[in-house]
């Protein structure tokens, strides 16, 4: 294992989330390499380092006056009775129209899922879970929602989406316009790990992180001969 | 000790006071989440106010998936994010300074320096390096938690929690910085 891979992967080696395999890997590399040491050294040093930062400590009479509020907000919300539900958002990347309450949303849903005709006919065999303002689409179902306030689900507002036309897929930012084509057996690998790729995707710039990276960082299964068959087998690089 | 599940079931059941208990024994933790997470006490107690209001009302949907404290993390995490982003003040942050013994050591000032230094970088992070750093670090959270409490896959919670470290660390760098 080359530096550059074992310093992406210390990080996680420190929390002892590795599988047994790279971190034996690692283990070895640390062994004699004093530069990946002293990186692991100073993750380490930041990590007590924020560890070491305290809240402002509060005294008995903050937690009287925090009590006392509470219960005074809490006896107004028994009075006032159960809030309706909060309306909910609904976007779906087939163009359908906006809706803003959860009356409509619901019976839109019952729609859509009681007319398969309406779904693509040549739909992709892979889905791409997508994020955006902490709502999820679940990889297994077009319309999952979620509710953050309970465990309900709600519905997700994605800008990024793959699209598979002609038996090829693409990766299309709707914010943007922009499209990357992209292998199957890239959409392969990400499956594996879905959500942390599209979770790179949204917080790091479809644009600004190597793809090489991206693929490579979140599949902790694939083999170093399986990294670079797909580097060979992705189109637009 | 009464398991929070059991509080649950006692309030549902119609003991006000089973609420009161699980307020006792979880404000502490959502207020110092709160505050990581907000920069400051008038905010986070808002916030931890709101968290408990909105568990009182939702209890009942509550499916008991997720633990009781990671159900009101998460109800905490939602409202930081919808008041961080209303506010857009990521960079605004200004750490309430601890209080300054007047004897003091050199190294204890600088210490205290540097650890406002890192809670300033904490607050430039992306909201959800940010929570997972925070809930990881200072609630000791399970990645499988830190993903129910932030709305992601304990994958991606790994992910993020592995950004704000190396950002943290790369600030660190370049800033000349020791710890």
């Amino acid at each position: 294992m080359n530096c550059a891979k074992v310093r992406n992967l210390l990080v996680d080696y420190s929390e002892g989330s590795l599988a047994a395999g790279k971190r034996i890997a690692i283990a070895e590399h640390l062994s004699h390499c004093d530069e990946c040491r002293a990186e692991l050294e100073q993750i380490d040093k930041l990590k007590a380092a924020v560890s070491s930062i305290e809240t402002p400590e509060q005294d008995a009479d903050f937690w009287k006056r925090f009590d006392a509020r509470l219960s005074q907000r809490l006896a107004d919300a028994e009075t006032e009775g159960q809030p309706l539900l909060a309306g909910w958002r609904l976007s779906w990347q087939g163009g359908f129209p906006v809706a803003a309450t959860g009356v409509i949303a619901a019976l839109f849903i019952a729609i859509i899922l009681a007319i398969p005709a309406l779904r693509e006919q040549d739909e992709p065999k892979l889905r791409l879970a997508q994020e955006a303002d902490g709502y999820e689409l679940s990889e297994y179902s077009d319309l999952a929602y979620t509710d953050l306030e309970s465990d309900e689900y709600d519905l997700a507002e994605p800008f990024l989406g793959f699209e598979y036309e002609d038996s090829e897929y693409t990766l299309a930012d709707s914010s943007t316009d922009e499209t990357e084509p992209i292998s199957e057996e890239m959409v392969a690998l990400m499956d594996k790990d879905m959500e942390t790729f599209v979770n790179d995707l949204v917080f790091d710039s479809f644009y600004d992180r190597s793809v090489y990276d991206l693929a490579e960082e979140f599949s902790q299964e694939a083999t170093d001969e399986e990294i670079e068959e797909l580097y060979e087998s992705f189109i637009s690089i | 000790m009464t398991s929070d599940k059991d509080l649950i079931k006692r309030f549902l059941d119609g003991e006000r006071a089973a609420f009161d208990e699980l307020v006792i024994r979880h404000r502490q933790q959502v207020f110092a989440t709160a505050y990581r997470m907000m920069g400051n006490m008038e905010s986070a107690e808002e916030v931890a106010q709101e968290t408990f209001i909105r568990a009182f009302k939702g209890l009942r949907s509550f499916r008991g998936k997720a633990g009781f404290a990671t159900w009101l993390y998460r109800i905490a995490m939602n409202l930081c994010y919808t008041e961080l982003k209303r506010r857009k003040r990521d960079t605004d942050f200004t750490p309430e300074s601890p209080v300054a013994k007047a004897d003091a050591p050199h190294e204890k000032m600088a210490e205290e320096e540097r650890k406002m230094w890192l809670e300033r970088q904490i607050q430039t992070l992306p909201f959800k390096q940010k929570s997972a750093l925070t809930l990881r670090i200072h609630q000791g959270l399970s990645f499988k938690e830190i993903g129910q409490a932030i709305g992601c896959s304990a994958g991606a919670a790994r992910v993020n929690y592995r950004h704000a470290v190396l950002r943290l660390k790369e600030a660190l760098a370049h800033s000349g910085e020791e710890l």
